[in-house]
């Protein structure tokens, strides 16, 4: 009885879902934004060796006698990033000045949010895995991905279930890793 | 010649057999699935060891040794994620060639070049040893850091279209790998009091996040509604590795295999220098160097025979020296030493008949990871098959398996999580993430031997030029340094041109 | 509704604490172990406190009456398994290996702010063995005991080879040559392999190792012992007739050990079971013929003769550092 009384309920709700999912998809897939990778880029890695050379004199503690010690290669590195980043920089610099075009990319919106998507899954899945356990949270991770692919097979569901259970029993009790 | 003949007895056992085609059908499954690697395997299934014999248990490791430095081929190709740090290599040509349709002549490709290079290194273990072992002992200190120098200026090759993106991402993963210890002064660095950062970064654990994981977020760029769609079609026709392309892979396959054995006997470096230093070297000498990136059979083979000639050449200064090359190898001595066997010049003498079945048993390794492989990559190949909405989660599953059983620690699987999220920015900012790889697997060594090389010499920096081999190493890497200038030079030249018409 | 939904997250909340008081009373005394007891090596698999672990866990029914588990859970040298290990309850069938790098090391040198734990907070229960370093010397040299080393390194730095400078080896180097007058410059390598190659090719001339690591190179002629770092010498084919520190009259020694550990406030119960236990696996045969093949001696220190070892460690380190 109750079966047939839910089959229509979910499947109205799983179109309803779809027309949904697939109109905030309608209203994402036109936007793009504009990135210009390589100031973006320069600008980024200039800052993170300047934050490395501001950051070695308190993580990095060194003997007095040696001339080349701890400190020395990180902060070597953190100048050939910078002065890599300021080599881009300069060239970017040129373009503008001879008003050639600077190269940039489209990103599509959707597509950064789907990727936003599954890192959050990912996260999820990560903090989950401590307070449920690895297996409670593989089975969780798998059906929300089989959602996000919009799969609708049952089987589908069923087999990722298994699997899920499958490879936490084969670490636990054929590997004896001791997974939470 | 009598040690031989004994050697070949002891050999052959039908418990040694079994024990070497379990551990290579282990080998090649950890090495095959992302997230799960060789060391891992080794680790997981050294206590069945415990109760075996010094042979049994050698071929048992030996097997997992060398399937899993060739299983790591198989995911690459199928599925675009190392299954190894030495399969980042494989992968740039293997996928391409697998997306065109021919999945199973990438994969036999590695097969074939991997046995290749594993025979060729066991047939220098089995003959050359003594000599092989007397010229690592030349090297030192100052000729290991110019190894790795050489290594560095492989960031060009594998840098993409700007160089200086390369050589920053480069530095970034020559930064990562400071974090932790000093392995010079044990100071610790930028570890921010925190007691997980004490050992810096796990290598695996980097490899999960930056291709593993990251590959995953990529997934939603596929535009198409992912239901059934499976990754790529095969093309049954194009799947037959010619004589031709046999001809044309045999000479990048024969240097690669002697980068192999070189790089090999230089502790600590490893399988993945010997990948992307063969890989270099082949796209150099090819005939057809724009094939490289696009699914080039030449780089699939220079890169696997490559890091299969590894495993023979490490069990040089095992052996011959005691010295473990690498982590896996460094288990593999301990279980030589449960087995009263010590390893040191005078092993040879007293365990003469053992050694050789060992280094026979290499061979015999090799040929049954042919047999194994050839039935193995037919079901692995069945893998682009299955609908990426059941692959996807099974592959992150596995990594998270994989990533905490390293520790047993739930940091390592935020740590690869940030490393995904880092190499999903690098990519959307054009950045190449291989170099990043190359400076975590060649930054402790490099910094390591370069510091520990002024020490030895009280400062003086005479001490790099102090010996034949040091200058050799130094012509090569000035020689390459020169080519990468003028190659760079010429490509300007050439967008020069280009861009009147 | 919403009065439902409160009352029942309220009863949940009340349900789960209940249940996590119920847990954490941990088992008694007498009835310990209730399950299988595991043992955590906090250093590699392959190792040789992970050999002896797993070795000895095979003999755990026998003495204990149920399995012993023998893992291990890497990181930071063996401190993250230590800091980890403070989560469980005294009284716990969980029990850990420890050593001189954890507590008379590591709180002494650099990085000590990042750990969270002391040897306080573990009750140390049996030494499981004890492993003798050694120093030896490139063959060519000559150099056969204290005298002769003294002779060479007068005025000159000695470079000894170590397994990291903050390794017990470098301590040992330290203490010695402090206590001999010469000048000491420590070379780290990446295990004690390299380090033993390096004084064999020349590279540093000296290494410090444990024995069996020694013994390759000292069997085919490549390395000559010089000292052992012990009272005195050793009983073993390979190292006869090498005097130890103590015998030239010497102070700065101390011998690699491991015990185990349990949380701090076990019932004395629990802990006389544990090395009683052990106790009578370390005299089994197989056990000891495999502590001669690892060259490691049965060396069943109680508490108290470990907490001096862990105070004389602590005083050489912080009197080198």
């Amino acid at each position: 009885m109750k079966n047939t009384c839910e089959k229509p309920t979910l499947t109205a709700l799983s179109f309803k879902y779809d027309a949904f999912i697939d109109q905030c998809a309608g209203i994402l897939e036109n936007r793009t934004l504009k990135l210009y990778p390589g100031p973006t880029g320069s600008v980024l890695f200039a800052t993170l060796g300047i934050l490395i050379l501001v950051l070695i004199p308190s993580q990095i503690k060194v003997r007095a006698d040696q001339t080349i010690n701890a400190r020395t290669f990180p902060a070597i590195l953190a100048w050939i990033m910078l002065v890599c980043s300021a080599f881009n920089m300069i060239n970017d610099g040129i373009r503008v000045i001879r008003r050639q075009k600077l190269p940039f990319i489209e990103m599509n919106l959707l597509n950064e949010v789907k990727a936003m998507i599954i890192l959050l899954f990912l996260v999820i899945y990560a903090l989950l895995m401590p307070l449920a356990g690895f297996s409670i949270a593989s089975v969780v991770f798998a059906l929300l991905m089989l959602l996000y692919f919009r799969v609708k097979e049952w089987k589908y569901y069923l087999l990722v279930t298994v699997l899920a259970l499958g490879i936490g029993f084969l670490f636990k009790n054929v590997l004896n890793v001791r997974l939470p | 010649m009598n040690l031989f003949i004994e050697g070949f007895q002891q050999l052959f056992q039908i418990s040694n057999f079994i024990a070497m085609n379990i551990g290579l059908l282990l080998g090649m499954i950890f090495g095959a699935i992302p997230g799960l690697t060789v060391i891992l395997c080794i680790v997981l299934f050294l206590p069945f060891t415990y109760s075996m014999g010094a042979i049994e248990s050698f071929m048992f490791l030996l097997g997992m040794y060398c399937a899993g430095s060739y299983g790591g081929s198989i995911s690459a190709i199928l599925i675009k994620t190392p299954g190894t740090p030495h399969a980042t290599a494989t992968m740039l040509d293997g996928y391409p060639l697998s997306q065109r349709g021919q999945t199973h002549k990438a994969l036999n490709m590695a097969l074939m070049a991997s046995t290749f290079g594993g025979i060729f290194s066991a047939v220098v273990l089995l003959f050359l040893a003594p000599q092989v072992s007397h010229f690592a002992q030349k090297m030192g200190t100052p000729e290991y850091f110019l190894v790795c120098a050489f290594g560095l200026t492989i960031i060009a090759g594998v840098s993409g279209k700007t160089l200086t993106n390369g050589i920053i991402a480069g530095a970034l993963g020559l930064f990562i790998a400071t974090i932790g210890l000093d392995p010079m002064t044990s100071n610790t660095r930028f570890i921010f009091n925190n007691i997980n950062l004490y050992s810096g970064f796990d290598l695996v654990i980097c490899l999960i996040g930056l291709f593993a994981l990251s590959e995953v977020l990529n997934r939603s760029k596929r535009s198409e509604k992912i239901g059934k769609v499976s990754l790529h079609k095969e093309d049954p026709q194009a799947n037959r590795i010619t004589p031709g392309e046999y001809r044309k892979v045999a000479r990048p396959a024969f240097i690669s295999s002697l980068i192999g054995v070189i790089i090999g006997i230089i502790p600590g470096t490893g399988a993945s220098m010997a990948s992307f230093v063969s890989y270099d070297r082949a796209k150099r000498m090819s005939k057809t160097p724009e094939e490289f990136g696009k699914g080039s059979l030449e780089g699939i083979a220079a890169t696997e025979t490559a890091n299969n000639a590894v495993t023979g050449a490490t069990l040089i200064p095992l052996l011959t020296l005691g010295i473990p090359g690498d982590a896996c190898v460094a288990i593999m001595l301990g279980a030589l030493m449960i087995n009263g066997l010590t390893p040191g010049p005078k092993l040879f003498v007293d365990h003469g008949v053992t050694m050789y079945a060992i280094m026979l048993g290499l061979i015999f390794v090799n040929l049954f990871m042919l047999l194994q492989g050839k039935f193995m990559t037919r079901i692995f190949a069945k893998i682009i098959k299955i609908p990426i909405a059941v692959l996807t989660p099974v592959i992150v599953i596995f990594c998270f398996a994989g990533a905490y059983s390293v520790k047993t620690s739930m940091f390592d699987i935020h740590v690869a999580l940030v490393f995904a999220v880092l190499a999903y920015l690098l990519n959307k900012l054009q950045f190449p993430v291989i170099p990043v790889l190359l400076g975590l697997v060649l930054g402790p060594i490099t910094e390591e031997n370069f510091r520990r090389a002024l020490i030895l010499s009280d400062g003086s920096w005479s001490i790099f030029a102090s010996s034949p081999i040091s200058l050799g190493l130094l012509a090569i890497i000035f020689l390459s340094l020169f080519v990468i200038v003028r190659g760079k030079i010429q490509e300007n030249k050439k967008d020069k041109q280009h861009v009147p018409t | 509704m919403r009065k439902v939904v409160m009352s029942m997250i309220v009863m949940l909340l009340l349900s789960s604490g209940l249940f996590a008081n119920g847990q954490s009373e941990g088992p008694s005394a007498e009835n310990w172990p209730e399950g299988p007891v595991t043992i955590i090596c906090p250093w590699a698999v392959g190792g040789v406190a992970d050999m002896v672990n797993r070795k000895a866990a095979t003999f755990g029914p026998e003495y204990l009456g149920v399995p012993v588990l023998a893992t291990n859970e890497l990181g930071a040298g063996g401190n993250v398994a230590l800091t980890n290990f403070l989560k469980n309850q005294p009284n716990s069938e969980n029990l850990i290996f420890g050593a001189e790098g954890a507590f008379s090391i590591a709180p002494n040198i650099d990085g000590a702010d990042a750990l969270h734990f002391s040897y306080d907070d573990y009750e140390p229960i049996i030494n499981l063995y004890s492993s003798i370093f050694v120093l030896t010397a490139d063959a060519s040299m000559g150099i056969t005991d204290l005298e002769s080393l003294k002779a060479y390194g007068k005025g000159k730095k000695v470079k000894v080879a170590v397994n990291g400078v903050a390794s017990s080896e470098a301590f040992l180097a330290m203490a010695l040559f402090g206590e001999l007058g010469l000048d000491l410059e420590l070379v780290s390598y990446n295990g004690a392999n390299l380090a033993l190659d390096a004084a064999a090719k020349g590279e540093t001339a000296f290494a410090i190792s444990h024995q069996s690591q020694a013994r390759g190179s000292v069997e085919a002629g490549v390395l000559n012992p010089v000292v052992m770092f012990d009272e005195a010498g050793v009983d073993n084919d390979i190292f006869k007739g090498v005097k130890g520190v103590g015998e030239y009259g010497y102070s700065g020694y101390f011998r690699n050990r491991c015990f185990i550990l349990a949380r701090k406030g076990t019932d004395p119960v629990v802990i006389s079971k544990i090395r009683d236990a052990y106790l009578s696996i370390l005299d089994e045969p197989e056990m000891v013929e495999f502590y001669n093949s690892l060259m490691i001696e049965v060396d069943p220190l109680n508490t108290q003769l470990i907490n001096k070892h862990i105070d004389d460690v602590t005083l050489i380190v912080q009197s080198n550092r």
